[in-house]
C-alpha cells in the first residue's frame, strides 16, 4: 500500500446523454468509437513522449464509454500538473479535429465538447486481492481527492473558455509554480452531491504552452494546424483555440520557419481579442508579434500592447519584462531602469532585472 | 607279202624319226649356239659397263676428294676462328657465372634483409592501417555522437527558447 500525490484528470464529453437521444444508435456507436481512438492515441503518446512509463508505475490511464481517467504520480507534482493540463488541452484539440467532428463542423453544426476536471490528492495505491485472484494484479487507486475530481469534471459544464476545471489544489500549486503560464478564473463555489460543503471550482482561462501542437501523435498532427484554422476563421472560435493556434504561430516565427506569419497572426490575435475574455495573454502575444514579427515590427504598437496588458494586470510579469526591454532598444534609460526596477519590486529574484539593474547601476557610478 | 610290207613300212618310221632327231639335235645346236653368243655379247656388255662404272666411280671419287680438300681449305680458317669464339664464349661464360655468384653470395643476406623489412613494413603498415581504420571509426562514431549532441543541444536550445517564450506571453 503506497501513499502518493497524485494529478487526476477526468474528461468526458458532454451532454453525451442528449445526443445519445438525438442520434442513432449506429451514430452515437460511430461517435464513441472516434472518441475512444482519439483519446487513446492521445493519451498513450503523451504518457510515452513525456516519459513516464506507464503500467501504475508513475501513471495509469483507462478509457469507458465516453469518459477518460488520467492518473499521474511521478513524484513530480508540478511535473504532472503540467502534463494534466497538457493532456487536457490536446485532447480537447484532438477531439475538435477528429473525423466525426469534422464532419458534423462541415454540416455547419456545433459539435460535442469534451469536459475536463483536474485535481491534486493524496491517493492510496494498492493492488487488491480480488483482482490478484482474477490474474490481474495492478493496483487500484483510491481516495477523496478522485471523488472530488470527478465532481469538478461534472461541474465543467458551467464553463465558458476552456471547460477545463481545477480544485483548489491544483490551484495553489500553479501560483507557487512560475513555470507553467496558466491563467485561472475567479472561484466558483459549488456544493456537490454527498460533500456537504461548498467546494471551489477554477476554470483554465489562459494555457500557454509550445508543447500541444508538437506533441501530438502524427497521425493526429497531420493536417492539424489547417483545421485548427479552419475551426477558428470558419466553423467554432472557441477562446481556447485562440490561443493555442497563436502560440503554433509565434513558435514557428521562432523558429524562423515562417516569416510571412506575422500579419496573419497579428490579424488573429486581433480577432482573438473579440472572442476571447481573459485578455491579457492576448495583448502579450500582440506585444511579442509587433516586437519580433518582420513584417510588422512596430515597437510602439508592441509597447502600447504591453501597457494594456499591464492596464489589466498591473502585476503581470511578462508584460513588465517587455515594456523594460522595449524602453531600453527605444533608448529611454531612465524608463527603463525604473521598468527593471518594478520587476524586482514584484520579483526581487528576476535574474534578467537584477542584471539590468546592477548595469544600470555601474553606468551611472 | 605281209611280212615285207610289214618291215618296210617301219624302215619307214625310223627314218622319219630319225630325221626327226637330227632335225631337233640341230635346232637345239643352232639355238645353243645363238644363245652362247648372246651370252658373250652381254658379258662383254657388262664388262664393258663395268669398265664404264669404274670409270665412273674413280672420276668421282677424284671429284668429291677435290670438293673434300676445297672445303676443308674453306673451312680451316672458319673453323680456328670459331674454336676462338667458343674459348671466347666459355671465358665469358664462366666470368659471368662467377660474377652471378659473387653477386648471388652479396645479394642472398641483402635480399634476405630487404625481405625482412618488407615484412615489418608489412606488418606495420598493416598496424598502421588498422589503427588508421581504427582512428577513422572512431572519429566517425564521435562525428555521429557530436551531430548526435549538436542536434540534442539544438534542441536543448529550442526547448529552452521556447519555454521563456511560454513564460514571457
Amino acid at each position: 500500500m503506497n501513499e502518493n500525490i497524485a494529478t487526476i484528470l477526468f474528461a468526458d464529453l458532454m451532454n453525451s446523454t442528449e445526443l445519445a437521444k438525438n442520434l442513432t444508435l449506429l451514430e452515437y456507436d460511430d461517435m464513441l468509437v472516434d472518441f475512444q481512438n482519439t483519446m487513446f492515441e492521445v493519451v498513450s503518446h503523451h504518457i510515452d513522449y513525456f516519459g513516464y512509463q506507464g503500467d501504475g508505475v508513475d501513471s495509469e490511464w483507462s478509457i469507458s464509454g465516453d469518459e477518460l481517467r488520467v492518473f499521474l504520480y511521478s513524484e513530480n507534482v508540478g511535473y504532472d500538473i503540467l502534463n494534466a493540463l497538457l493532456i487536457a488541452t490536446k485532447i480537447k484539440l484532438a477531439w475538435l479535429s477528429s473525423a466525426f467532428n469534422q464532419k458534423v463542423l462541415n454540416e455547419g453544426r456545433l459539435v460535442s465538447r469534451i469536459g475536463v476536471g483536474i485535481n491534486c490528492g493524496k491517493v492510496i495505491k494498492d493492488v487488491r486481492p480480488w483482482r490478484v485472484k482474477i490474474g490481474k494484479a495492478q493496483p487500484n487507486i483510491e481516495g477523496y481527492a478522485i471523488n472530488l475530481t470527478k465532481r469538478i469534471e461534472s461541474a465543467s459544464r458551467e464553463g465558458s473558455v476552456y471547460q477545463i476545471m481545477v480544485g483548489a489544489s491544483l490551484y495553489k500549486r500553479c501560483q507557487q509554480n512560475k513555470h507553467i503560464n496558466v491563467a485561472f478564473s475567479h472561484p466558483r463555489s459549488l456544493v456537490f452531491k454527498g460533500l456537504g460543503q461548498k467546494i471551489p471550482v477554477y476554470e483554465v482561462i489562459s494555457f500557454v504552452n509550445f508543447e500541444v501542437l508538437p506533441s501530438m501523435p502524427d497521425s493526429i498532427k497531420e493536417g492539424l494546424l489547417e483545421k485548427v484554422e479552419y475551426t477558428v476563421s470558419d466553423a467554432m472560435p472557441e477562446p481556447w483555440v485562440f490561443i493555442v493556434l497563436l502560440r503554433s504561430y509565434i513558435s514557428m516565427m521562432a523558429a524562423n520557419s515562417e516569416n510571412s506569419l506575422d500579419v496573419k497572426a497579428v490579424e488573429l490575435a486581433e480577432q482573438a481579442l473579440e472572442v476571447v475574455d481573459y485578455k491579457p495573454v492576448i495583448y502579450n502575444m500582440l506585444g511579442w508579434l509587433y516586437t519580433h514579427g518582420e513584417n510588422v515590427r512596430n515597437l510602439e504598437m508592441a509597447f502600447h500592447y504591453f501597457d494594456q496588458c499591464l492596464a489589466l494586470e498591473p502585476k503581470n510579469e511578462a508584460a513588465l519584462l517587455h515594456r523594460a526591454r522595449i524602453l531600453e532598444k527605444m533608448g529611454q534609460t531612465d524608463l527603463a531602469r525604473h521598468a527593471y526596477q518594478e520587476i524586482l519590486f514584484q520579483n526581487r529574484h528576476h535574474a534578467e532585472a537584477q542584471r539590468k539593474v546592477a548595469q544600470y547601476k555601474t553606468a551611472q557610478v | 607279202m605281209f611280212f615285207g610290207e610289214a618291215s618296210s613300212s617301219a624302215m619307214y618310221i625310223d627314218v622319219i624319226l630319225a630325221a626327226i632327231i637330227f632335225l631337233i639335235l640341230f635346232v637345239s645346236v643352232a639355238l645353243h649356239r645363238r644363245t652362247k653368243q648372246k651370252m658373250d655379247d652381254l658379258e662383254r656388255k657388262v664388262a664393258s659397263l663395268e669398265q664404264q662404272q669404274m670409270e665412273t666411280l674413280g672420276s668421282l671419287d677424284k671429284k668429291l676428294n677435290s670438293v673434300k680438300q676445297m672445303l676443308l681449305e674453306k673451312t680451316n680458317p672458319l673453323t680456328s676462328k670459331l674454336n676462338e669464339l667458343a674459348i671466347k664464349a666459355n671465358a665469358m661464360n664462366e666470368k659471368s657465372e662467377a660474377i652471378r655468384r659473387e653477386l648471388e653470395e652479396n645479394v642472398t643476406p641483402l635480399k634476405a634483409s630487404v625481405d625482412d623489412t618488407a615484412a615489418k613494413f608489412s606488418s606495420s603498415h598493416d598496424a598502421i592501417r588498422k589503427i588508421v581504420q581504427e582512428s577513422r571509426n572512431e572519429l566517425e562514431k564521435m562525428a555521429k555522437d557530436l551531430n548526435g549532441f549538436a542536434e540534442e543541444i539544438q534542441k536543448m536550445k529550442d526547448f529552452i527558447r521556447e519555454g521563456t517564450i511560454d513564460l514571457e506571453l
